[in-house]
């Protein structure tokens, strides 16, 4: 029932800056995402929180990559990596997807969005869903082995 | 490979700290409900002759247990059905008097409303029941599995139909159904005492506990029909 505000702040900020690449823009969204679902008595406590949560940073993410860019601030690197060839040439895999299969990974991998929360996110099944994620971590792990 | 694909996945998406966040949670922190404070502020809202009547039940049911007649845990198990019915009129309320348009206004869904109340007054039926077994078994043939399981199975049925027709039935006959189902169940249950006595013997235990995971699979079913049928209305 209860949210953890702390922890899905920094999981929407993550996403927020991934789809923006801007710290501070990301930060905004991530803010104003949080005031709007503090904001609505209707959907807080209805079980479909983080579906909501992502709903409207998605649009509002949207919304903003229309506004014209300012030139992002270099950001900071990861302080330490166990196997920095393998984080590099993933890095460099992961900007070869399209950005809607890099964003399943983020939410899936990176931010643990549970799938059911994704199936009504993207309004797909769950076979459809473990398909698709199979499908890009397969192709990942090839290329990166081949 | 797998295991090390996704611990690299992680460390890729990498994105710079946020500079904000402190000061953000420190003016809009608000305090979330657990379940239990849910659990506990539902169980306000149950009316106090629900409260009353379980526990005249269980003082029917204390005096049985402290006879010294052979077929008292039979006898109390007839008589659980009565206790389910009790939760049963508590669970259909809001409908029975046209509160549910009021109810889906609330900040808590409707389903999480319902079902802390139900876990409320269940809980305390499952609690007297734990508390009455032992002692029923006490000083009878029967153990307490066997015990135990002669007082839920009627229970449990009692709740699964009276869930089941209260979904179909609305209003005030939707209880009266209920009660009428209550009612069966109890009838049966002294009418199997009268003529089919064999049934409590050990020899029928298999099916009794067949009906036990039969009835614990319909309640729980019957609860989550009740459940998304609330989520329905939402969005009808």
């Amino acid at each position: 029932m209860a949210l953890d505000i702390e922890e899905q702040y920094d999981r929407i900020y993550r996403y927020c800056w991934f789809r923006l690449r801007d710290r501070h823009r990301a930060e905004d969204i991530t803010q104003e995402t949080f005031l709007r679902w503090l904001a609505s008595d209707t959907w807080r406590d209805t079980g479909q929180t983080l579906q909501y949560l992502y709903t409207i940073a998605r649009n509002l993410c949207v919304d903003e990559s229309r506004k014209p860019a300012v030139d992002p601030l270099p950001e900071d690197l990861p302080a330490e990596e166990s196997d920095p060839l393998l984080s590099i040439a993933l890095r460099h895999e992961l900007e070869r997807l399209s950005p809607e299969d890099r964003e399943l990974v983020l939410l899936r991998v990176v931010n643990e969005v549970p799938v059911g929360v994704l199936c009504r996110l993207y309004g797909v099944s769950r076979f459809a869903l473990y398909r698709r994620l199979r499908g890009i971590l397969k192709g990942l792990r090839q290329r990166l082995e081949g | 490979m797998e295991k090390k694909l996704y611990e690299t996945l992680k460390g890729a998406f990498h994105a710079p700290p946020p500079e904000r966040k402190a000061a953000f949670l420190r003016t809009h922190r608000r305090r979330e409900l657990s379940s239990a404070e849910l659990l506990l502020s539902q169980a306000g809202y149950v009316r106090w002759w629900t409260w009353a009547l379980s526990a005249a039940l269980f003082v029917i049911l204390l005096l049985l247990a402290a006879g010294r007649e052979p077929e008292r845990v039979w006898i109390s198990a007839a008589l659980t059905p009565l206790l389910a019915l009790i939760a049963i009129a508590e669970w259909g309320r809001s409908r029975r008097y046209g509160m549910e348009e009021l109810e889906l206004c609330c900040r808590m869904p409707t389903g999480a409303v319902l079902l802390a109340r139900m876990a409320s007054v269940g809980l305390l039926h499952l609690a007297l029941l734990a508390v009455f077994t032992p002692m029923l078994a006490a000083k009878g043939e029967a153990g307490i599995l066997r015990a135990g399981i002669y007082l839920l199975t009627p229970y449990l049925l009692t709740a699964s139909l009276g869930m089941e027709l209260s979904r179909r039935i609305r209003g005030q006959e939707g209880l009266l159904v209920c009660t009428a189902a209550a009612v069966l169940v109890c009838v049966l249950g002294v009418w199997a005492l009268g003529t089919r006595r064999s049934l409590y013997q050990p020899e029928y235990l298999p099916l009794w506990q067949i009906a036990l995971v039969l009835t614990l699979g319909a309640s729980a079913w019957e609860t989550v029909q009740c459940v998304k049928g609330t989520e329905e209305l939402q969005w009808s």
